[in-house]
């Protein structure tokens, strides 16, 4: 029995602890008209402690996004322009000789910060990349022999363009499973792109006030673990990781062909994750299938190789995800 | 009557000549044309007469015969006997890529006494006559049309329905003989159990387990939404199993036929979720009133079947 009481427990105190989260897209409304699932995304990559890829054309308020946030959450923010002939020393940082101390003295690159907005991410050499996403896993960097802790909350947004491939490097499979979500960024609908004409020739808008403190997110951060999910979720998420993996067994062999190669367990950790701050968003102490289905395709389309056959029949990971959850059965 | 020595030798001269000519081998060949147009073919017959007896021997062919005049292909060697003599026939297929005046090469035969060859044949190969004057460019010929053929139309049209027929007769005696006893074509009438009734036969048995009365709380509303779900499925044809709660109460709320049972059917639902997934313990009326919920569902959506008159009574 304490355990049924520690659950209504929890979501009265998540439902007390998650008010902030409408105070934070009431803040990033004002500034970003449309965007909701944007929106969401960073806030499940905020409070699941994940890094987020972004896809999506130019001009879609993918950085007027995390600047907002940063703003909002009173956090430091730092955004990298990736280009061909940047080095990973522009990022991470690197040792100067300080002439007055007569020593060599670490000077921290931009990865020093809480937000970093890693822009076109496919525009550096491998090199770069590698040393952001390895930033990423570890959370610390090393400058010749000592090791600094990045700071935390440190959230990466790497954007890529998919248009204007030439000349580009794209992310290893590898590289890209260490994003938590890849988010699809689309266009306004005609409504929204009104107000954000008006918002942009309007007057000029007061400065962000900020709503939150770094302390404040690393609390819902704790709670956040604290979520409930049943076992019956559990196997819910294990069905469709293993349907990626195995089609045939879920009367899906249609796709076997399809699928080159199935998520990772990375995969099933962050759908697990990335469900449980979905359900604090809902302001839930616990996860419900629906939940499931609302990170499933940001979760999974970075990670589901297509093959060949699939390639040459125009079929995309969205595609395999909807024949996946359509045919897995919801407990 | 004596003969004189000059008779004798008269009388041997007659008797010997036939004698003679038996023996003789006689190579006969004809060249069927003694110009072509270049790529043309020509047709070099030979023929050998010789006694049964003799043994002669016929050359090796390459492919070419003389430089310039290649070997298409040589016929089968024919041979009859005519009395006492053997005919050997067969034919060479010459033909030219380049055009000039050529002689075809006397072919020799060996024989057991001595060695026969073929005369020689001249051969003039031709160019195709090219007017450098005419830049007109010809096009590729058109298809030509065959005649109709009423002939040929009801040779074909007896061959399709002679297919047909078999192929007719081959379905019957699978599906009479065959597939009889295996497949049935028609469902019985026993077989056919509507959805409504197999789930009240269901919801029947969870109540008669008394699941929740049990502690199984979980187990019972996991129960009582998989029978709801299964029948919804079958009733309306539509994922109910694939489906959230959400996505099925929204799919729901749009179908003027099941409006009736979309808030019991939401209620029932959340309230299951709740049981299932963040360990709710409802309480006992509630558990109740959902058995009662589920009843309610299907008897709003179920469709009664018409039941066929059994006797003459009936009608």
């Amino acid at each position: 029995m304490s355990e049924i009481v520690d659950i209504r427990e929890l979501n009265a105190r998540i439902e007390q602890k998650s008010a902030f989260v409408d105070v934070l897209t009431i803040g990033m409304n004002k500034t970003i008209v449309g965007q909701k699932h944007l929106i969401e995304s960073l806030l499940i990559g905020l409070l699941s402690d994940g890094h987020i890829l972004l896809e999506g054309v130019p001009g879609l308020a993918k950085t007027l996004a995390i600047k907002t946030l940063a703003q909002l959450i009173d956090a430091t923010y730092s955004r990298i322009q990736f280009t061909p002939d940047l080095l990973p020393a522009d990022v991470v940082g690197t040792m100067i000789y300080s002439q007055k101390k007569e020593q060599f003295e670490a000077k921290k690159g931009p990865i020093f910060a809480n937000f970093i907005l890693a822009d076109e991410i496919n525009r550096a050499p491998a090199k770069v990349q590698s040393a952001l996403l390895e930033a990423m896993q570890e959370r610390q960097v090393t400058l010749a022999e000592t090791t600094h802790k990045l700071p935390s909350p440190f959230l990466v947004l790497a954007t890529q363009n998919p248009i204007e491939q030439e000349g580009t490097y794209p992310l290893p499979e590898a590289q890209v499973d260490r994003f938590m979500l890849k988010v699809v960024v689309s266009y306004p609908k005609k409504e929204e792109e009104r107000l954000i004409i008006r918002q942009n020739i309007g007057p000029e808008q007061k400065a962000l006030v900020p709503v939150l403190t770094i302390k404040d997110i690393l609390d819902a951060r704790s709670i956040v673990k604290e979520i409930y999910i049943d076992e019956k979720i559990e196997k819910y998420i294990l069905d469709i990781v293993f349907a990626t993996r195995n089609p045939e067994e879920y009367g899906l062999a249609k796709l076997k062909d399809m699928i080159a190669f199935g998520v990772s367990p990375r995969a099933s950790i962050n759908l697990a994750l990335a469900a449980r701050a979905y359900a604090f968003i809902k302001h839930r102490g616990y996860v419900v299938p629906e939940d499931i289905r609302a990170v499933c395709y940001d979760v999974l389309r970075h990670r589901i190789g297509l093959s060949y056959e699939a390639e040459a029949t125009n079929l995309t990971p969205e595609d395999i995800i909807s024949e996946i959850i359509n045919a897995v059965e919801v407990p | 009557m004596y003969l004189n020595k000059f008779s004798w030798l008269i009388i041997f001269f007659f008797l010997s000549v036939p004698i003679a000519y038996c023996q003789t081998v006689t190579i006969d060949a004809e060249l069927d044309s003694s110009s072509i147009i270049i790529g043309d073919q020509a047709i070099l017959h030979i023929q050998i007469t010789k006694p049964v007896a003799e043994s002669i021997v016929i050359p090796q062919f390459t492919d070419t015969l003389v430089k310039g005049i290649d070997i298409i292909s040589i016929t089968k060697i024919d041979t009859t006997l005519v009395d006492d003599k053997q005919n050997i026939q067969f034919s060479i297929y010459l033909t030219s890529f380049e055009p000039g005046d050529y002689t075809i090469p006397a072919i020799k035969f060996v024989g057991e006494n001595d060695t026969y060859q073929t005369p020689l044949f001249p051969l003039l190969v031709k160019p195709f006559n090219i007017n450098p004057d005419d830049e007109k460019l010809n096009d590729i010929k058109p298809i030509l049309q065959m005649p109709f053929s009423w002939k040929t139309f009801f040779k074909w049209t007896a061959i399709v329905l002679l297919v047909l027929a078999l192929v007719a007769g081959i379905v019957y005696i699978l599906v009479k003989y065959v597939f009889k006893k295996k497949i049935p074509l028609v469902k019985s009438k026993e077989e056919i159990i509507p959805p409504h009734i197999i789930a009240i036969q269901e919801l029947d048995k969870i109540k008669a387990e008394k699941l929740w009365q049990q502690g199984k709380v979980k187990e019972y509303y996991s129960a009582i939404t998989d029978v709801i779900r299964v029948y919804l499925e079958r009733r309306f044809d539509i994922p109910a199993l694939e489906m959230t709660t959400h996505e099925l109460v929204k799919l729901i709320s749009t179908n003027p036929e099941t409006l009736p049972i979309k808030d019991t059917l939401s209620e029932l639902l959340h309230l299951s979720d709740i049981v299932k997934f963040a360990k709710y313990i409802p309480l006992n009326s509630d558990n109740d009133l959902s058995l009662i919920h589920s009843y309610f569902i299907i008897d709003k959506t179920k469709i009664e079947p018409i039941t066929e008159p059994t006797s003459e009574k009936d009608m």
